[in-house]
């Protein structure tokens, strides 16, 4: 007798319990499925940006030692010619002096026009200028870094 | 979590002082090569290459580390006859046909620090280039 009687007693208790918890459980995963998304976003992001800006470092650097060994122009005239300034430019922004596809730059967004080429008598310096790291929620500008100047080395290929 | 947030802040802090490294490189490549340019077997051509090692570090076109921000101030350059010894300051100048470039810089480490009671790395790259009567090299 005691037995029947007290089972929708502690069948009821136990549903509201069992309820209960899986609200609590609900919210607290709610929680921390926000903090974790937010703290993983960052870590992608900075992440994403360093692997950008080495990307970056090595493209720049190969453009610049591109243009030291190419000829300057006749009569102590610092400047390279038109095409090979192109060429430098393709270099750092295709990773080839005469790319065939136009469509992929080493970084998203990289244009030639963000590339600004300085040539003197004895060093060429290359540096991005007005270009923009499009990271998940911020951008990270670059204006004059990262730059890489390599000396002219008289007398032929290196 | 905390070994979570402690991983991923450890590959933010290596991530970063790979990007340095890469900077570092390029900084230690140019200047071996300008260095190496000025080598002519005198003592005042030694002068010139240690001066042509730290010219990329300054002025307008500086190059610089953490993602291009500070400037490299700690550069080294020594010379060597025959790439086995180095010497900073080589007694017989005429025969120094390598010389070798290393900048290091203390990296601000953020995370490392759960491990370690340190407030910086120090990353360090290095170039050799040599001159011969043909061209200027680099070697490594």
């Amino acid at each position: 007798m005691r037995r029947p009687g007290s089972q929708p007693l502690a069948h009821a208790r136990g549903s509201v319990c069992a309820r209960g918890t899986a609200g609590s459980a609900l919210i607290e995963f709610a929680g921390s499925l926000i903090l974790l998304a937010v703290m993983f976003a960052g870590i992608f992001e900075i992440g994403y940006s360093f692997y950008t800006y080495g990307t970056l470092v090595t493209a720049v650097r190969a453009g610049a030692r591109y243009a030291a060994l190419q000829p300057r122009g006749a009569g102590g005239d610092p400047a390279v010619a038109p095409a090979i300034a192109d060429a430098v430019r393709n270099l750092v922004v295709y990773g080839d002096p005469a790319p065939t596809d136009r469509t992929k730059p080493v970084v998203p967004g990289l244009t030639t026009d963000h590339v600004e080429l300085i040539t003197s008598q004895d060093a060429s310096t290359v540096s991005l200028h007005g270009f923009e790291v499009d990271a998940l929620f911020m951008k990270v500008k670059l204006d004059g870094r990262p730059t890489v100047t390599f000396p002219v080395t008289a007398g032929g290929p290196q | 979590m905390t070994l979570l947030l402690g991983l991923a802040g450890l590959s933010i802090d290596i991530g970063r002082m790979y990007v340095i490294r890469a900077e570092l490189q390029s900084f230690t490549d140019a200047a071996a090569l300008s260095a190496a340019v000025e080598l002519d077997g005198t003592d005042g051509g030694l002068a010139r290459a240690r001066t042509g090692a730290a010219r990329f570090a300054n002025g307008p076109h500086a190059m610089r580390w953490d993602m291009g921000t500070q400037a490299i101030t700690n550069i080294a350059t020594s010379f060597s006859i025959d790439q086995t010894s180095w010497q900073e300051k080589p007694r017989q100048s005429s025969d120094c046909r390598f010389v070798r470039v290393a900048a290091s810089v203390p990296a601000p480490v953020i995370f490392l620090r759960i491990f370690q009671p340190l407030s910086s790395a120090t990353v360090a790259a290095a170039s050799v280039a040599t001159k011969t009567a043909q061209s200027v090299r680099l070697i490594q």
